[in-house]
C-alpha cells in the first residue's frame, strides 16, 4: 500500500499506471494468461450482477470474492479489485477454506481441484451468493455461471434460473454475450 | 409614355421590389442561419444520445471481452445512413474493436479530444463507455454531415424559389398597385406638360381617389386657377402698359419734336455737350452763325470739331459747367465767327444729381455792341455840344443883356426928349417893349440853361410855403385878374427849393393868363395808382411818390397837343393875345424830370387844364 501510494504521488504515474495495467488488459487482446482474464471477469461480474441488499449487514461490511481451492489466480485477482466498490461495499478477495466460510461471499468461485466443492456449493444453496467454476458439470450440480473456452477465448455460460432463484439479477447485457444453460 | 413616367413608374416598382427582396433575404437569412445552427445542434445532440445509448450496450461485450458482441452491437449503427465509421476503444487507448460503413477510418488509439467535435465534412464524438460507475472504454463515432448539407442545400433552393416566386408576385402587385399611385402623378405630369406647351390654363386635371393625391390634384387645380386669374390680370394690366406706354412715346416724341423746333427755332444759339465735351446738341442757329452743319459737328468734341476754339472763353466756360458751375459771359468775342455774344454755360444734371451734360447758350450781341458804342461815342459828343451850348447860351444872353439895356436906356431918353411927335414916341415906345421882351427872353433862355447845374443842395421844401411865396410874387396880377388859388394842404419834398417855386410859379402863371374867366385854380393832392408808376419810366419802386393835380378853368387846348406843350418854344397861342417866351413849361418839365418825377397835361378847350405832377415825396 505504501508503495502504491508514493507511486500514485509520483510524478510519472501513468508510465507507472501503464506498467501496471499492461499485463491485466493485454490478456484481452492475446488471452496469454487464462487465469488473468478470469480474474478480470470476476470482478466485472460485480458490475453486470445486482445482489440485494440484505447480502449486507452494515454499510463497512465488504463486498467478498471468494476463491475456494487452489489460488489460480496469483495476484491478478488482488490487483483487478484493489481499490474497487460495489455500491460503497469495498471488494475484498477472500480464500475460502471451510464451507462455512463460504456462506459470507458474494461471489464464490470455486476451483476445480477444491477438495470441498460439494460442502462449498451445497451452503450456498438459497443465499445470494453468486457461484462460479471451470467444471464441465457445474451447471448440472446447480452452480451459476460457468467458464469455457471457445476459440481459444474465455466464454461464459449462465444458469439463469439459478441465478433468479438466488435473488441476483444478472444484467440482460451480460446475458446477451453468454451461453444460456437450459437443463 | 415619355422616359419621365416611364422613369417614375420603374423607380417605384424597382423601389418597392428592392425592399420586398431585401426583407425576405434579410429574413430568409436569418431563418436560414437559425435553421443551420439548430439543425446542428439537434444533430449533434442525436449523435450524443446515439452514442450513449450504444455506449452503454457494449459495457458487456467491452468487458467480458466479446467482440463479435461489440460488433454486432456496432453493426446497429448501420440502420443510421449517416454514420461513417465506429469504433470500440479500450481504456489504455487502444481499438478494441471498429466498424467502417462508409470509406473512412477510426484514429488509430488513444484518442485526445473527448466528447463532440465537428469538421466542415463530419461530426466526431467520443463518449466513455462506463457500467455502473466503472469506466470500461470509449466509443468513437464519425458521423457525415452530408444530410445536413443537402438539406441545407435543399433550404436554399426553397428558399431561392420562394424568393423568385415573391420576387415575381411583388412585381405582378406593385406594377398593377403603382398604376394607382402613378396614374394620377402621370396624368397630373402630362397635364402639366401640355399647359405648359400650350401655355392653355383652362385646363383642369381631373382627380379620381381620395388621400394625398387628391390633395394634390386639388391643390394644383387651384393653382391653374389663380394662374389663370393672374395670367389675365397681367394680360390685362400688359395691354394697359403698352397703350400707355405708346400714349406715353408718342408724348415723348411729340414733346421731343417740340423741345427740337424750340431750341432749332431760337434765337439763342443752343448746343449742349456731353461729359467729354463731344457736341450732342446743335441748333439751326449755331448752324447759321458759324456756318457748320450739325452732322459734321455732332458726336465731335467741341475741340475737334471747332480747333480755334481751344482756350477761348466759351471753351472754358463748358468745361467749367462740365464740373457743375454755371459761368455767365456778358461779352466775348467767338474766335470761330468773329462775333459777339452773351452765354450761359449751364451743368445738365441726373436724377442722382451728377453732371451729365453741360448746355451752353449764347446769343450774338455785336449789333448791340457796335451800337451801344455808337450811342457812346454821339453821347459824348452830345454832352461836349451841350456844355459849349450852355457855355454860349450863357455868354450870349450875359453879353446881349448889355446892348438890349442900352437900346432900352436910350429908347427911354428919346421918348422922353421927343415933344411933341406922337408917332415917333410910339415906334420909340415899341422898340422899348422889344427890348424889354427880348431881355426877357434871353433872362429865360439864361435860367433854362442853368437848370441843369443845380442838381446838388436838394433840402426839404414845404410845398405850402412854395405856394406861399409865388401866391405873394402873383399879389398885383391875382389881383387884377381876380383869381382864386383853391389848395388843400400840400406835402413836404425833397428838392431845390428855388426850381419849385419856379415851377410852381409857371403852372400858376400858365393858369391866370390862358383864362378868360375869372381864374379859378385848385392844387389838390392824390395817392400815386400802381398803373400809374408803371407808365412812369423812371419811376423807382422803393420810393414813396405824391401826385399834386393843378386844375384850372382856362381856355384849355386840344388834347392833341398834349405832348408837344412841353416842348420849348412852342406856342399854341397867338402872341398878341397872351404874352410869353414859349419856354415855360420846357422849363416845368425839366425841373420836375431834375427832380426825377413826372409831368403830364390833360385839357379840355374851353373849360380847363390840369397838371398832374409827380414827385418823389419823402
Amino acid at each position: 500500500m505504501q508503495f502504491v501510494i508514493c507511486v500514485r504521488k509520483a510524478w510519472v504515474p501513468v508510465l507507472l499506471t501503464t506498467a501496471f495495467l499492461y499485463p491485466q488488459r493485454n490478456v484481452f487482446a492475446q488471452a496469454a494468461d487464462e487465469y488473468e482474464v478470469k480474474a478480470v471477469f470476476l470482478y466485472n461480474f460485480v458490475n453486470f450482477v445486482e445482489w440485494p441488499s440484505s447480502s449486507f449487514n452494515d454499510g463497512s461490511q465488504p463486498f467478498v470474492i471468494g476463491v475456494a481451492g487452489k489460488n489460480v489466480f496469483g495476484t491478478s485477482l488482488i490487483e483487478a479489485v484493489k481499490g474497487e466498490f460495489y455500491r460503497g461495499h469495498r471488494i475484498e478477495v477472500w480464500m475460502v477454506n471451510n464451507p462455512a466460510e463460504a456462506s459470507k461471499c458474494h461471489i464464490l468461485y470455486i476451483e476445480k481441484s477444491c477438495t470441498i466443492f460439494q460442502q462449498v456449493l451445497a451452503m450456498t444453496k438459497g443465499k445470494p451468493i453468486l457461484t462460479i467454476a471451470d467444471t464441465d458439470d457445474f451447471m448440472v450440480q446447480g452452480g451459476m455461471i460457468r467458464f469455457f473456452m471457445e476459440n481459444n477465448k474465455v466464454r461464459i455460460e449462465v444458469n439463469q434460473k439459478v441465478v433468479n432463484s438466488h435473488q441476483l439479477v444478472i444484467s440482460s447485457k451480460l446475458l446477451r454475450l453468454a451461453r444460456i444453460y437450459n437443463n | 409614355m415619355d422616359k419621365q413616367t416611364k422613369s417614375i413608374r420603374s423607380k417605384l416598382v424597382r423601389l418597392i421590389l428592392i425592399i420586398s427582396s431585401l426583407s425576405l433575404l434579410v429574413a430568409f437569412t436569418v431563418l436560414f442561419t437559425y435553421e443551420i445552427i439548430s439543425y446542428r445542434k439537434a444533430t449533434a445532440r442525436e449523435l450524443e444520445v446515439l452514442g450513449t445509448m450504444l455506449a452503454q450496450n457494449l459495457t458487456a461485450a467491452l468487458a467480458f471481452d466479446n467482440t463479435s458482441e461489440a460488433l454486432e452491437i456496432l453493426s446497429s449503427l448501420r440502420a443510421e445512413k449517416n454514420i461513417i465509421s465506429a469504433a470500440l476503444y479500450k481504456l489504455d487507448g487502444h481499438i478494441f474493436e471498429q466498424i467502417l460503413i462508409q470509406p473512412g477510418h477510426v484514429p488509430a488509439s488513444t484518442l485526445e479530444s473527448k466528447g463532440f467535435t465537428q469538421t466542415s465534412q463530419y461530426f466526431e464524438l467520443v463518449v466513455p463507455v462506463i457500467q455502473g460507475e466503472r469506466e470500461l472504454g470509449f466509443l468513437y463515432i464519425r458521423r457525415s454531415t452530408q444530410d445536413i448539407d443537402e438539406r441545407l442545400m435543399l433550404y436554399a433552393l426553397i428558399i431561392f424559389g420562394v424568393l423568385v416566386f415573391c420576387f415575381l408576385l411583388t412585381y405582378l402587385l406593385s406594377s398593377k398597385f403603382e398604376k394607382s399611385v402613378t396614374d394620377p402623378i402621370i396624368h397630373l405630369a402630362t397635364t402639366a406638360k401640355r399647359i405648359s406647351e400650350k401655355k392653355d390654363y383652362s385646363v383642369r386635371a381631373v382627380s379620381a381617389e381620395d388621400g394625398e393625391l387628391k390633395t394634390l390634384t386639388l391643390a394644383f387645380n387651384d393653382m391653374l386657377s389663380t394662374i389663370q386669374t393672374q395670367n389675365f390680370e397681367i394680360q390685362k394690366h400688359t395691354h394697359q402698359l403698352e397703350q400707355k406706354v405708346a400714349e406715353r412715346t408718342i408724348e415723348i416724341q411729340r414733346q421731343k419734336d417740340f423741345a427740337e423746333t424750340v431750341v432749332n427755332s431760337s434765337l439763342v444759339l443752343i448746343a449742349v455737350f456731353d461729359s467729354e465735351t463731344r457736341f450732342i446738341a446743335f441748333n439751326n442757329r449755331c448752324e447759321i452763325e458759324f456756318g457748320v452743319k450739325r452732322e459734321d459737328v455732332l458726336g465731335k468734341r467741341y475741340a475737334e470739331a471747332m480747333p480755334s476754339i481751344t482756350g477761348s472763353p466759351s471753351y472754358k466756360a463748358v468745361i467749367r459747367a462740365l464740373n457743375g458751375e454755371v459761368v455767365h459771359h456778358e461779352k466775348y468775342q467767338s474766335p470761330v465767327s468773329g462775333e459777339f455774344y452773351e452765354s450761359f454755360s449751364v451743368p445738365l444734371r441726373n436724377e442722382k444729381n451728377e453732371v451729365y451734360a453741360a448746355l451752353l447758350t449764347a446769343h450774338n450781341i455785336t449789333e448791340i455792341v457796335n451800337a451801344s458804342e455808337k450811342v457812346i461815342r454821339s453821347n459824348e459828343e452830345l454832352k461836349r455840344k451841350n456844355a459849349e451850348l450852355e457855355q454860349f447860351a450863357y455868354v450870349a444872353s450875359h453879353d446881349l443883356q448889355e446892348p438890349l439895356r442900352k437900346i432900352q436906356t436910350f429908347a427911354d431918353m428919346a421918348k422922353k426928349a421927343i415933344k411933341g411927335d406922337d408917332a415917333l414916341r410910339n415906334f420909340l415906345g415899341k422898340i422899348e417893349v422889344s427890348a424889354s421882351r427880348m431881355s426877357s427872353l434871353i433872362k429865360d433862355v439864361l435860367e433854362y440853361s442853368r437848370l441843369s447845374k443845380v442838381e446838388e443842395s436838394f433840402i426839404e421844401t414845404d410845398l405850402n410855403r412854395v405856394l406861399e411865396y409865388v401866391r405873394s410874387d402873383f399879389e398885383l396880377l391875382i389881383a387884377e385878374k381876380g383869381a382864386v388859388i383853391d389848395s388843400g394842404r400840400l406835402p413836404v419834398v425833397r428838392g431845390n427849393q428855388l426850381q419849385l417855386h419856379q415851377l410852381f410859379a409857371n403852372l400858376i402863371n400858365n393858369a391866370i393868363k390862358f383864362n378868360e374867366r375869372n381864374p379859378y385854380i385848385r392844387i389838390s393832392t392824390q395817392p400815386v395808382t400802381a398803373a400809374e408808376l408803371n407808365v412812369f419810366p423812371v419811376s423807382d419802386r422803393n420810393k414813396k411818390y405824391c401826385k399834386l393835380l393843378f386844375t384850372d378853368n382856362g381856355i384849355g387846348f386840344d388834347p392833341g397837343f398834349k405832348e408837344q406843350v412841353f416842348t420849348i418854344f412852342q406856342r399854341l397861342n397867338a402872341r398878341d393875345k397872351y404874352e410869353g417866351t414859349g419856354i415855360g413849361l420846357a422849363l416845368c418839365k425839366k425841373i420836375v424830370e431834375n427832380h426825377n418825377g413826372h409831368i403830364s397835361v390833360d385839357s379840355v378847350p374851353g373849360e380847363g387844364t390840369t397838371f398832374t405832377v409827380i414827385l418823389p415825396s419823402l
